[in-house]
């Protein structure tokens, strides 16, 4: 199943390495702990610039976005076989 | 880079891993595949396939529309690495890249570590998905033509002319950077069949048959340096943009405001170069086969969209349409730097600091923030592309 959306998250965000790591989100009532970040690129659309992370668990994929315009997170995107 | 794009759609989606994935432009069923995973390509679904087809020859593929951003980051990041082995790092497209590593190893063996060591950091640094073929040789084309026949996910190296020879045994005259089905006749129509007949031809006859380029090419096969690898970015020859429309149609009214969005985007490009341009060329591809293609030198340089467009419509506006149009294709070329020369046009310089005014707009809110009223209703229509051996 495939899913594209665009919906508000809260995030729990490890700062290491020198890197922004994602490790849980919380989405409709759910918690989903973050098992691997596959991806992580950005984009910039005018004066915002976006990160995307590309984000698995042993069951899904998502697509999250960090907006740092506003610092907001959201989720786009949804896989699961 | 190992099929690139799917490559990159799988790295992000784990649960894509080991299965048909077809990258497209736009997902519909005359959509077609602009790059395919190495298991759609086993299965016979290649680039240029149609949504349609690839679904019926693989029912489980996966299609995925393109995102530009992503594999551009993935490539930043990629040609970074490469940096950290060499300062003459040369990027020819999204996926492929040359190193001048002389002066930097003392050997192949040496050369071949590097490439050892880039693939495992490429894995490592970037994602455990992505793959990369390697070639290595004394110049830069054998270097190409090694990569391109390497097998994926190795390194093919050719040492001295012996292995050349071996490499170049039969090998298809296409199978060589430069050479395409037009060159081939002309080779063929000389008695070259082969890449080892080229090689041993008559470095003088094919010269005086084929000019420069003919020369060029049995310097390429014979192990002489033309070009140097150069981290410098030359002046393109040329810079369009072309659109596979999503509604086949003669009409021109319709046709003209996809062709403004490419004039404003071949526009933008050519002043972020800080060029002009001399010469327009527009490009209509039909729904069976064929299509027309118009060129011509302008009386003026070309810098602003409106200029580019004005020249083209013109061109439009002459042609009498019989069949269906499918792709619509406009680029300038004859690139010179913007001279600021006066002309008799007075309102020229205040039109080229408008566009440059309005260029600085989008660049800070975002792209057709500040559009000509006539592109009104054009957003969705020829979006973000990564052209064919392009960077951008």
């Amino acid at each position: 199943m495939h899913e594209k959306l665009d919906e508000q998250i809260d995030v729990l965000v490890e700062f290491s390495d020198g890197k922004v790591l994602p490790n849980f989100f919380r989405w409709q009532d759910r918690t989903y702990k973050i098992e691997k970040i596959n991806l992580v690129h950005s984009e910039r659309q005018g004066n915002d610039k976006i990160y995307y992370f590309s984000v698995s668990n042993n069951v899904n994929f998502f697509r999250l976005a960090f907006f740092t315009r506003d610092l907001s997170w959201r989720i786009q995107e949804l896989y699961y076989d | 880079m190992n099929s690139y794009f799917a490559s990159v759609e799988q790295q992000a989606n784990p649960f894509l891993r080991g299965r048909s994935v077809g990258v497209c432009a736009y997902d519909s069923p005359n959509g077609i595949i602009l790059a395919s995973s190495r298991e759609a390509k086993e299965k016979g679904i290649k680039t240029g396939c149609k949504i349609i087809n690839a679904k019926f020859i693989d029912p489980d593929i996966f299609i995925i529309e393109n995102e530009p951003a992503k594999y551009r980051t993935v490539t930043e990041k990629f040609f970074n690495i490469l940096r950290d082995y060499t300062n003459q790092v040369e990027p020819y497209s999204i996926d492929e890249s040359f190193m001048e590593l002389t002066g930097w190893v003392k050997d192949f063996t040496a050369a071949e570590k590097i490439a050892t060591e880039i693939r495992t950091r490429i894995k490592k640094e970037i994602g455990e998905w992505l793959e990369c073929s390697i070639g290595i040789s004394w110049t830069k084309f054998l270097a190409k033509f090694a990569g391109d026949i390497a097998p994926k996910k190795s390194t093919l190296i050719i040492r001295n002319q012996n292995e050349l020879d071996a490499f170049l045994k039969d090998r298809d005259l296409k199978d060589a950077w430069g050479i395409n089905k037009k060159m081939e006749l002309r080779l063929n129509s000389l008695g070259i069949f082969n890449l080892s007949d080229l090689k041993n031809y008559d470095y003088l006859k094919i010269k005086k048959q084929l000019g420069k380029y003919g020369y060029y090419l049995w310097c390429h096969v014979n192990g002489q340096e033309i070009s140097q690898v150069s981290e410098k970015e030359t002046l393109p020859k040329s810079i369009g943009h072309s659109y596979c429309i999503p509604k086949r149609t003669t009409n021109k009214k319709y046709l003209s405001m996809i062709l403004l969005k490419l004039c404003e985007k071949t526009g933008r490009r050519l002043r972020s170069l800080g060029l002009e341009a001399h010469r327009i060329n527009l490009n209509l591809a039909f729904v069976d086969t064929g299509g027309i293609n118009k060129s011509f030198k302008t009386a003026e340089a070309m810098f602003t969209s409106e200029e580019i467009f004005h020249e083209a419509e013109k061109i439009l506006n002459e042609l009498n349409l019989y069949f269906l149009i499918r792709t619509v294709a406009v680029s300038v070329s004859t690139l010179s730097p913007l001279s600021k020369q006066m002309t008799l046009f007075q309102d020229k310089f205040s039109q080229q600091n408008l566009s440059l005014a309005l260029d600085k707009i989008n660049d800070k809110y975002g792209e057709y923030t500040v559009i000509r009223g006539q592109m009104w209703g054009s957003k969705d229509l020829a979006q973000d592309r990564i052209g064919f051996r392009k960077l951008i």
